[in-house]
């Protein structure tokens, strides 16, 4: 059973990770989340972006948006580097997700493979 | 919507959206009153009564994309097939107050679904919006609190830092697995 005394050790962690890091948010990460996104199973996605963020310490941070009107391409994954350049990754599951941050995030290249650009006249 | 996890985020979401900056969310889930209710609470914008009247009418919507809504109209249909309720009170500037049930032995009912995955989901937001959680069955209640969990953070440590959210999604899972008497 956890308690709120293990937050606090894990708030020291956390504080220690944040120090090891050159910057803290490389990246925004934002996946789709209304009904159309839900639906499509984003919710899978968004928690595997979140474990493998944490398991990684990969510096960005992962929030949720409402509909952008390309529900047919949910689950969307949209990635923002630090000079605000957006790759649109569309039809993503939690698998495409553990390889889309790892690549993306992790190594810094864009997988161009689950891009909007690469699917959509598929 | 495959399960009632899904179900409620659409509604959370809403109020996510609607600015509000604490949200109450309730389930119980008991089989002496054979009921799964579901009640969520925000001080957001609020609704209009002309807005509220046509709530679950798939072609009203606040989205500014397209005038096409389908979450309320999704869970009002799932209610009613369960023989269950929804029910929204709510007033402009004031807030929004979701009361719903389903009636547990109904056969149309979804499974539960993640909920501890659900409402880490949730708490991706970037407003950072307060959450209180209450899980109640006949055994037992749990009750979370982003409130408590940011004073034991402190300015320094985000709640939507990664490692957070993991660890409180796990928290959820444990007080969810005692109210259910150890049985997942």
């Amino acid at each position: 059973m956890k308690s709120l005394e293990d937050l606090k050790k894990l708030r020291e962690e956390a504080l220690k990770k944040v120090d090891m890091r050159e910057s803290d948010n490389d990246y925004r990460i934002v996946v789709g989340m209304a009904t159309c996104g839900i639906a499509a199973g984003a919710r899978p996605v968004l928690n595997r972006l979140v474990e493998e963020s944490a398991k990684n310490n990969f510096s960005c941070t992962i929030t949720q948006t409402g509909c952008n009107g390309m529900c047919g391409y949910e689950p969307i994954v949209e990635i923002f580097d630090k000079d605000n350049n957006k790759t649109t990754y569309i039809h993503v599951n939690a698998d495409k997700a553990w390889e889309i941050i790892n690549e993306h995030v992790g190594n810094g290249n864009v997988l161009e493979k689950y891009t909007i650009e690469a699917l959509e006249n598929k | 919507m495959q399960d009632l996890a899904m179900q409620f985020s659409e509604i959370i979401v809403n109020s996510l959206n609607a600015e509000s900056n604490l949200i109450t969310i309730k389930i119980e889930d008991s089989d002496k009153k054979d009921k799964i209710i579901f009640e969520v609470k925000d001080n957001g914008r609020g609704m209009s009564k002309q807005f509220l009247e046509k709530l679950t009418d798939p072609f009203q919507s606040s989205r500014k994309i397209r005038k096409i809504g389908l979450g309320t109209a999704f869970f009002k249909e799932m209610c009613d097939l369960c023989e269950g309720e929804f029910k929204v009170e709510s007033e402009l500037g004031v807030g929004t107050k979701v009361f719903s049930y389903v009636k547990k032995t109904n056969i149309d009912v979804p499974p539960m679904g993640n909920i501890p995955d659900m409402m880490m989901a949730m708490l991706t937001n970037t407003k950072e919006t307060d959450i209180e959680f209450t899980y109640k069955t006949d055994i037992d209640t749990f009750f979370f609190s982003t409130k408590e969990i940011k004073k034991i953070l402190g300015k320094d440590v985000k709640i939507t830092n990664p490692d957070i959210l993991v660890w409180i999604r796990d928290y959820i899972s444990d007080g969810i697995t005692k109210c259910k008497g150890g049985r997942l």
